[in-house]
């Protein structure tokens, strides 16, 4: 079991679906990817909602990278004759996520900042509890997740925000070593000063430490 | 198309494991889970070979989850490996690196599974894998405008940058001896290596 | 269909249509919900031997306990309480004094494990706080049974203390030790005052709990976005048998009888390193553009006098007094339009331990997050003007010369683990959720390594670089401590009679 690599912890869970219901949630997803075409929406129609829940998931910044598949259940590969073929019930809907540090807290912040969001996704799964009250939602996860066999992170010592502190550092500096190269000192230390300033809050120690996880549980 | 993000793209694979014992009396799901155990970790992980992988993960599937009736039982007949990765750039390309880079744990692993053509020649391979792939029906980045490299980078610069203010903060700090220290600190930003994948 | 209709019905019943919850004051002990300070207090710790003295000495202090009850207000003011008296049980106390597995068990386990096991993984108590070196009491895990005399004069604690003591001896239950603590006097002949030992005002933030009885004081509770005002916290995040922010019951142990009007303490000795302290804010001060007191502002958020730094970011003249705002006010504020920490420090000890809005989406990440805090000092108040040697020698201590000043830290919460572990881990010995990397708390932080602060400077007409603070030393550590539940009235009746079977 391996779902903690330094900061990042791996989730995956599968849940259920009756493959009638399977298309409420296509339809979802459909929705989810028009909001993100570059048109403008306003914030209280439908899709303005649906996008906005993309912005609250990054504005949250626990997550690197999540992904939802659909599996039909006719769709789990079948790649040989000896090989015999699944006779499901159920479509699946797996959920991946990249995210930092512990486990409840992350799936408490779902719960707390985009319960709409997570409904809209889920309630089409068996048995689905709704985010709203926690504890329901907590052992639904619970049930349906799969310990990580391995895990690897090309960053282990970084959490999402750490990573966009340093693209943002790195975006700033790319852009002050070129407007500053040819001033004079006394110039220099003042554009320097008002540099310092926007790249204060990517200025914190970084890197794996031992940070005090709980394992989930 | 779900799969990609910017320039990320969001691979799920799915491979049907081989049904009975493996050459050593184990059950290759079994099997395969010890291969996983003993890959290395970090920097060492073969996985660091393949320079845009930010990340990826191995999941054996043994069972499929019950909520209680009046839900209905479903019993795989076989197992699958669930191999994910969030990588830069386009599937072929990765999937070469992967053969390439990482082709003897690969080929360990998936040696446990159906019709696994093994890792020499390329389009058998891409073929293979492309048939266990099952599409991303949606797929979330925080930061996918930017690769691997990129993040490495930064992240490197980040360290070395929050150093440098400390240590020149302080109104005291003569203008041309700032500036000099600056000029310093670009060249070795420029010069620096790239950290190694899985070790920062 | 026939669902759908009772579905239907349902949806005529749901949260909109809810009424102010009220609590049983007068079966929850004054402690959890009293929010004023005594002058007086002493805690005292015992172990129960055999379960028959220790339920008839429990059946005893049942008698002393002090409820919750309002006490009568005279011009919207509280007279204050005379005394308080306050019992609480380590999970093997209760064990000790016999109640039942089944009811042990049902206990969620960050209690059942209690504070010294999970202290150095998930409290970050390492090197000079190491549980290993804790005071023996609390290395030894003996504690069974606390117990609070707070009063208002010295006579009054005597007298009560006493006769507890008489209780005890009379029931055959041992007294393991004593802490003596009380409201610091800074001045000789001064009056008490609300300081603890760095000379910050404490004790301001308390969490405004719906159903308490007592007025709302403006940002004590969470904010309501629709609403666009304060509203009071649901009093299940600090009273068992109640509705939580999550909209559910918290999580409490069998039978109900036994959990509702409870509560979780934890119960914390803290060492303050004076000297540390000082040495650190006079050389850091030097390099600090507004100096020692404005840094120590920094530090924590608020002036030593307690005004906040959102509502007086900017130093006074040089020989001027602190800034100072209306006492109403002194919770009465919000991040939102400090986002980047110019004028309180993203990694203030305020804004880490209440970040109110900091994290985004209005403060719904930190409602489930808060703690009532009871903090009393311990041992005298070392006068500005000690010398550093002096007061370096005052701070020693080890195995066998206690600590001699610092505070007793307790904090009361319906979830030890989502609450007080979350806020010491996640918000004082890690920096993620407010952009500040692995950098810790810079006064209460575990520091094993961890030295730094970013105090942010801000843009505008006249620029203020930011300013990284090295060389943070372990200001607070660690001298043991414990987590302990707090049994409402009735329910101390029931643990004393014995009457606690279930089906």
């Amino acid at each position: 079991m391996a779902n903690i690599c330094g900061k990042a912890y791996a989730l995956t869970a599968f849940t259920r679906m009756n493959p009638i219901k399977t298309h409420g949630l296509r339809l979802v997803f459909a929705l989810i990817r028009l909001s993100m075409l570059p048109i403008p929406l306003p914030k209280w129609s439908l899709m303005g909602k649906i996008r906005q829940v993309q912005v609250d998931l990054t504005e949250l910044s626990f997550i690197h990278f999540a992904r939802w598949v659909i599996i039909e259940r006719g769709q789990f590969p079948r790649v040989a004759d000896e090989q015999e073929p699944e006779e499901l019930h159920y479509d699946y809907l797996l959920f991946e996520s990249n995210f930092n540090g512990d486990w409840e807290k992350y799936i408490d912040a779902f719960s707390q900042v985009v319960p709409g969001g997570m409904d809209n996704i889920w309630r089409w799964s068996v048995k689905y509890p709704q985010s709203r009250p926690i504890t329901p939602f907590l052992n639904y996860i619970r049930n349906c997740q799969y310990d990580t066999d391995y895990y690897y992170s090309a960053y282990p010592g970084a959490s999402t925000n750490d990573v966009r502190g340093a693209l943002l550092l790195q975006e700033k500096l790319d852009r002050f070593i070129l407007a500053s190269a040819a001033l004079p000192p006394e110039q220099f230390a003042a554009a320097y000063k008002r540099f310092t300033v926007e790249i204060q809050n990517c200025l914190s120690t970084t890197g794996r430490q031992a940070y005090p996880t709980r394992v989930a549980s | 198309m779900a799969n990609t993000s910017d320039k990320a793209y969001g691979l799920t694979i799915l491979s049907p494991i081989l049904g009975g014992v493996s050459a050593d009396g184990v059950p290759h799901d079994r099997a395969i889970r010890r291969e996983l155990i003993a890959l290395g970790a970090d920097g060492e992980s073969p996985f660091a070979q393949v320079p845009t992988t930010h990340f990826a993960r191995c999941v054996v599937i043994d069972t499929l989850p019950y909520e209680g009736i009046p839900a209905k039982v479903d019993q795989l007949k076989n197992k699958y490996l669930l191999f994910t990765s969030n990588f830069d750039g386009e599937l072929d390309d990765y999937l070469e690196l992967v053969r390439t880079r990482m082709g003897d744990a690969v080929a360990r692993i998936w040696s446990h599974c159906h019709a696994f053509p093994g890792v020499r020649d390329r389009a058998p391979f891409a073929s293979y894998m492309r048939r266990c792939q099952v599409e991303t029906s949606f797929f979330f980045g925080a930061y996918t405008k930017h690769t691997l490299v990129e993040v490495l980078r930064a992240l490197d610069t980040q360290r070395r940058m929050a150093q440098f203010v400390a240590e020149q903060q302080g109104a005291r700090r003569a203008p041309a001896a700032l500036q000099q220290a600056f000029r310093e600190l670009v060249g070795e930003l420029a010069g620096a290596a790239l950290p190694r994948p899985g070790t920062i | 269909m026939r669902t759908l209709l009772l579905e239907c019905v349902d949806q005529l019943l749901t949260d909109q249509s809810e009424r102010p919850v009220t609590l049983d004051l007068s079966d929850i002990q004054s402690f959890v919900l009293y929010p004023v300070g005594f002058p007086y207090a002493r805690f005292s710790f015992f172990h129960v031997g055999d379960s028959l003295g220790g339920r008839a000495f429990v059946g005893a202090l049942a008698e002393l306990v002090s409820n919750a009850s309002l006490p009568e207000f005279r011009d919207g003011k509280p007279v204050p309480k005379p005394r308080e008296v306050s019992v609480a049980f380590t999970y093997r106390g209760l064990a000790a004094l016999g109640v039942p597995d089944h009811s042990l068990h049902s206990f969620p386990h960050d209690f059942t494990q209690g504070m010294r096991a999970r202290a150095r993984e998930l409290l970050v108590d390492r090197g000079a706080s190491d549980p290993d070196g804790w005071e023996a009491v609390w290395r030894e895990e003996q504690v069974h049974v606390w117990v609070a005399v707070q009063a208002n004069d010295a006579g009054e604690l005597a007298r009560i203390q006493a006769a507890l003591l008489e209780h005890a001896r009379a029931n055959g239950v041992e007294l393991l030790g004593v802490q003596e603590s009380g409201a610091l006097v800074t001045r000789p002949g001064g009056d008490f005052t609300s300081k603890e030992h760095f000379g910050y005002t404490d004790g301001i933030g308390d969490p405004d709990i719906a159903g308490s009885g007592w007025p709302s004081i403006r940002g004590r509770g969470k904010w309501d976005e629709e609403k666009k005002d304060w509203v009071p916290l649901a009093p299940g995040e600090f009273v068992l048998g109640y509705r939580d922010e999550a909209g559910e019951l918290p999580r409490a142990p069998v039978p109900i009888g036994l959990a509702r009007n409870g509560t979780f303490m934890v119960y914390r000795k803290l060492h303050q390193n004076v000297a540390a302290f000082r040495r650190f804010l006079a050389n850091e001060g030097e390099q600090f553009d507004g100096g020692p007191e404005f840094l120590a502002a920094k530090l924590m958020g608020r002036w030593r006098n307690g005004t906040p730094l959102i509502a007086a970011p900017d130093p006074p003249p040089v020989g001027a007094p602190l800034p100072e705002v209306a006492a109403e006010a002194l919770a009465d504020f919000r991040y939102g339009e400090d986002k980047e920490g110019g004028r309180c420090p993203m990694g203030a000890h305020i804004r880490r331990a209440n970040p109110r809005d900091s994290l985004g989406f209005h403060g719904v990440l930190v409602d489930q997050r808060r703690i009532v805090r009871r903090g009393v000092p311990y041992g005298p108040w070392i006068p500005e003007e000690t010398p550093l040697e002096e007061v370096e020698r005052l701070d020693h201590f080890d195995a066998t010369e206690p600590s001699r000043h610092g505070v007793i830290f307790m904090a009361l919460n319906a979830s030890i683990e989502r609450q007080f572990e979350f806020v010491q881990r996640e918000w004082m010995n890690y920096g993620n959720d407010f952009r500040q990397g692995n950098d810790r708390d810079p006064i209460t932080g575990a520091r094993d390594g961890h030295d730094r602060m970013v105090i942010q400077g801000h843009a505008g007409a006249e620029v203020r670089a930011p300013h990284v603070c090295r060389g943070l030393e372990q200001f607070a550590v660690t001298r043991g401590g414990a987590y302990f539940f707090i049994p409402g009235l009735t329910a101390l009746r029931l643990i004393a009679d014995g009457r606690l079977e279930v089906a």
